[in-house]
């Protein structure tokens, strides 16, 4: 009995329990992750989870390969390519960011709800960015949004596109509001192509491999151990083989 | 579009030679949908900031759009695995394709 045991501990899955802040799995995120034998009970105890309204729970295989995203996307060129979007007198001001959010919370979603799932996750990809504006109008600052789709096609390949653009903003006025979206409307939208680039220099180094699964998880995809993430801006693409 | 342009550019016209007639030495700024007319003047000790705006739109600090149809649609013929939290099930009463399993509190009080 105790030497099957054994025998099942060499495979070693993880539980990992997240709650979250908000419904539909948005917002900051508590997470607790257990591994345990193939075969054995995975047990949490948490007297105190806070203000939470929605919580996903996934038995998590141990050959999973795990991709942080806001690590690679702060790579030196691309945030180079990212400054290029926006230019004087508009500047960005954060890192960028990598979060999920489901699709029925993109901005554009009334305009194609069928376009996808209501809860199909999409890769929001963001950053801060302020706007000097002269002096009869208040300074800018907002965000600017790439929602990114991940999947894998017919043979198991890695694959993504940018399927489209937001930004938001507080300031610019009283009068400069205009000025500024058409900025914004004409650099934004071009940022895609960008944007899609280094995707796919970054897709080409999985191009000699299969894939049986994708899915994403909230901050790094810790194997184990507690800690909290904003899942709005921090997930990991993760990979089965 | 062009004609309104004009009008736009008059108006500014007139109204920094209205300044200029007070002592007012303003700037005019000219975009594609705004013409603004700014100007400053030190009287009474004070500082008078005078802006004025010319504008055919109303705006909202946001926008949004997305890719073509098309190519989203070329895009998702190849996806065959997508990563989503749209296959729920409840307890034990419904099993579900994917691994991620959802539990609705309001949609399971509402069962019969």
């Amino acid at each position: 009995m105790e030497a099957a045991r054994k025998k099942e501990c060499g495979n070693m899955p993880v539980l990992s329990n997240y709650w979250f802040e908000n419904t539909d799995f948005r917002g900051n995120t508590e997470f607790l992750s257990q591994p345990h034998c193939a075969g054995c009970w995975a047990w949490i105890n948490w007297s105190d989870i806070g203000s939470t309204h929605s919580t996903l729970v996934w038995e998590r295989s141990d050959g999973e390969i795990i991709v942080d995203l806001p690590p690679i996307l702060n790579a030196q060129d691309i945030l180079a390519a990212v400054d290029a979007i926006i230019t004087s007198p508009a500047s960005r001001t954060s890192g960028i960011n990598a979060g999920w959010i489901p699709w029925k919370y993109v901005p554009y979603y009334g305009q194609a709800p069928g376009r996808h799932g209501d809860l199909d996750l999409l890769v929001n990809v963001f950053f801060s960015f302020h706007v000097h504006t002269p002096w009869y109008c208040s300074d800018a600052d907002g965000t600017i949004n790439y929602y990114v789709v991940p999947y894998l096609d017919g043979g198991g390949h890695l694959g993504a596109y940018v399927d489209g653009w937001s930004y938001n903003y507080g300031g610019g006025g009283p009068f400069c509001t205009g000025s500024i979206n058409d900025k914004l409307n004409s650099g934004v939208p071009a940022g895609m192509g960008t944007l899609q680039k280094m995707l796919d220099t970054r897709l080409a180094l999985f191009a000699n491999s299969t894939f049986s699964t994708l899915y994403l998880l909230p901050g790094s995809g810790d194997k184990s151990g507690s800690g909290s993430v904003d899942v709005d801006e921090h997930v990991s693409l993760v990979l089965l083989p | 579009m062009e004609a309104q342009k004009m009008s736009q550019a008059e108006i500014a016209k007139k109204i920094q030679a209205c300044l200029k007639e007070i002592g007012i030495a303003a700037e005019v700024s000219i975009s594609q949908h705004e013409v603004i007319v700014y100007g400053q003047t030190e009287q009474a000790g004070g500082n008078l900031r005078i802006i004025s705006q010319i504008s055919d739109r109303t705006v909202t600090p946001s926008g949004q759009g997305s890719v073509a149809h098309e190519i989203a649609r070329a895009h998702l013929s190849m996806a065959m695995v997508r990563p989503s939290l749209s296959s729920r099930s409840y307890g034990q009463q419904r099993t579900t394709t994917t691994a991620a399993t959802v539990f609705d509190k309001a949609e399971f009080e509402s069962q019969p």
